[in-house]
Order: C-alpha cells, then structure tokens, then sequence
C-alpha cells in the first residue's frame, strides 16, 4: 500500500463520516480516526478535515482489529439519521451562508428545483474567502435548512436533496 | 502553464470560472484581460482600474486542492505574492489581514479567492489577483498605490503575469511550508495597534492567524482571536 492509496484511504473515511475505521493486511494494519466524535464542542471539530489527515497519515501503524469492511462507497453527503429517503447536503466548513451569488441575483437553487451533480447550491463564505458548495448528487431539492446571510458550523445540514 | 489574455471581459474570475464549467481545463491556466467592466472587489466593491494599466487576472488551481483549506490558499497565494514581489522586483510588502497586499502602507494588490466544494474537500479555486502596476493617479482612493509609483519604472504586464505564475506554481508543492511564512509577513506583525471591537477601541499586539484563519491578538497579556467581521484597525 503507497502512500496515494493511504491518502485515498483517509479521504474515503473522512467523508463517510465514520470517525474510526481499522483495516489489518498481510503486512499492514491501519487505524484512522477522523476527529469527529460526536459530543464534542463544535469548535473542535471544524479544524479542515484535510489537517488534520496528514497527522494520522504520519503514524498510520496503530494498533490492530479486524477489517471494518470499506461497505458499499457511502453517499458523498452523508444521508442524515432521520430522514433516511433524502440526502442531507452538509456545510465543509464554518462560515456564512448565501443563497445568492450576489444580492441583485436570484438563489442558486429554490425547493423543488431540479439539481445535477456539480450544480451550485450556496455559498458559504469565511475570511473573504468565497466557496461554492456543489452538490455531489442529481435530485430535487425537498428544503432549505438555513435562511440566507446566516452563519453555519462546520457539518451544519444545509439542505435535504430527494435523489429518486 | 496555459494563459489566455483578453482585451475585455466582465470579471476575470467570473470568466475562468465558467470557461471551467464548460470545458477541463489545466491546472494554473490563467486569464488576463486588459479591460473589466465589472471587476469584484471584496465585499461587493468593484475593483477599479484603468484600461490595460494594471494587472487584473485570475488563477486556476486544481492539482492537489483537495489537500487544502480556504485559507490556506490564501496563505500560499499572498505569500507567494510578498516573496515575488521582494525577489523579482525588490519592493517590500506586508500582508495586512487576511489578504491585502500594502507597499509603503499603502494598497497595492487585492486578492479574491472562489472555492468549489464537493463534500468536504475542495475540488478547485480560481484565485484573483489585481496589481496596480502603471497607473499613477488613484482618483478618490488615497490609500493606492502602483508598481511605477514605487520604482519610476513601467512594466510589461504578460512578463508580470509570467513570472509571478512561477513562483505560484512553485509554492503550490509545498504548500503547507509556504503557509507558514504568512504570519511573518503580516502587516503590523508583533506591534501594537489600536482596533475597535463591539464599539470598544482598545490596543492590542498582532500575534498571527489561527487555522481558520482569524486574527489572534495579545490583548491585555491575554491571547484572543477575532472575526474579520468584529474588529475595526484604527492605525
């Protein structure tokens, strides 16, 4: 296993939203918790996920147990609790959420609307930094979570995506 | 490195973005138009400048930007431009957070940085850049400044573009060792200033960014960090 196929690894785990994952080879065992462990004062867990994978990347050999199967790729967004159905479309980071691209504009997306895989759903932005939130999935949009102009946590449901 | 010069367009980043949408297109490709009708600034302010005087182009970065954070990006970009400009073209220059570019204490270039995520990483960025390079006269902006107003000299805008896309694309492989000069550079980095927060002006000692990139500050003897949205500087 190189190190491409760690990093991968780590990606998977990190965006399935599983917080440990065990993994024993011929010749390798991997342990990779990704930091998330519910309960946890917000603030802690919106360190980018991407800083804290190269850490644990450093000191991959931990302890062994049995394979967690890597299971079927779970949905990109990871589908929420309740509302098994629809796909919960979840905030990257911590920031300040836009429905629009600019005031003057109309929303990027409104209920109901269809959606494809890479269409534009939001804005969140943080230090003057603007990111574009691009939905991972074709479907209809069932709601909006948050109004407009309103501050998100990292992980914060953003909207729930019907993706029949 | 693939640059696509324009004589007018509305927005540099509006422009690479979708030409992005619709097309794959190379990692660092660039555009530069001589002209923008509608040119972001921060906040919704237009950046205004005269035609084909200064620098305004946008950047594309897409190898290994799921690696990276927002500010991040924003770390390597306006270190990349402070040592470009110090190396290149010997002028001396400060980032005044979290990405303002000030030569002399005055403004020099801007930075507008638009992410695209998908799920928890980032899948690209197009990251903006305005120079002011042979424009003399800021009209109604007393705190610009142009590249000629500090050396005397006119500059080739393409050669610019050039020659900062190298140091650019040097800085984006390591990344992370780039970032971390971006304190060092910091405008007012380790001195005292007065800022206004919550209707309170009060001193304070410019210590550095956090991780998300908010501003930490020695105030009191006391480390505290701060949103760009709460704190006025008062230098």
């Amino acid at each position: 296993m190189d190190i491409k196929e760690i990093q991968n690894l780590i990606k998977f785990v990190a965006k399935s939203g599983a917080s440990e994952v065990k993994l024993e080879m011929d010749d390798i065992k991997i342990t990779i918790r990704t930091g998330s462990e519910t309960g946890d004062v917000t603030y802690v867990s919106q360190a980018a996920p991407m800083q804290m994978a190269p850490a644990q990347q450093a000191a991959p050999m931990q302890q062994a147990a049995p394979a967690a199967a890597p299971a079927a790729p779970a949905p990109e967004a990871a589908p929420a609790a309740s509302n098994d159905k629809y796909i919960t479309v979840k905030s990257p980071i911590i920031g300040t959420f836009y429905r629009k691209a600019s005031p003057d504009k109309p929303a990027f997306v409104e209920v109901g609307d269809s959606i494809k895989e890479g269409d534009t759903l939001c804005i969140i932005e943080a230090m003057k930094l603007f990111n574009e939130i691009e939905s991972e999935v074709s479907g209809t949009i069932v709601k909006v979570l948050i109004d407009d102009s309103s501050p998100v946590e990292f992980d914060q449901p953003l909207f729930l995506v019907d993706p029949s | 490195m693939n640059i696509v010069k324009l004589h007018a367009t509305t927005s540099t980043n509006d422009e690479l973005k979708s030409r992005f949408r619709e097309s794959v297109l190379p990692h660092l490709t660039a555009i530069y138009s001589l002209k923008q009708t509608r040119g972001k600034g921060q906040q919704g302010a237009q950046w205004v400048t005269e035609d084909g005087k200064n620098l305004t182009f946008s950047v594309l970065i897409t190898e290994g930007v799921s690696d990276l954070t927002p500010f991040l990006i924003n770390q390597v970009v306006s270190v990349s431009i402070v040592e470009w400009l110090k190396n290149d073209l010997q002028i001396q220059s400060k980032i005044k957070w979290p990405n303002d570019i000030l030569s002399v204490n005055h403004k020099l270039a801007g930075i507008l940085i638009e992410n695209s995520y998908s799920g928890n990483f980032l899948s690209s960025s197009v990251v903006g850049i305005g120079l002011n390079v042979n424009q003399v006269e800021f009209e109604g902006l007393p705190k610009a400044i142009s590249l000629k107003n500090i050396t005397g000299k006119e500059f080739e805008l393409e050669v610019l573009l050039i020659s900062f896309l190298n140091v650019l694309k040097n800085n984006l492989r390591d990344p992370l060792k780039v970032a971390q000069d971006y304190n060092k550079y910091l405008f007012k980095y380790r001195q005292v200033i007065s800022f206004e927060s919550s209707n309170a002006v009060f001193n304070g000692r410019v210590e550095g960014t956090d991780k998300d990139g908010k501003l930490i500050l020695r105030v009191d003897n006391e480390l505290k960090i701060y949103d760009l949205k709460e704190l006025k500087w008062m230098y």
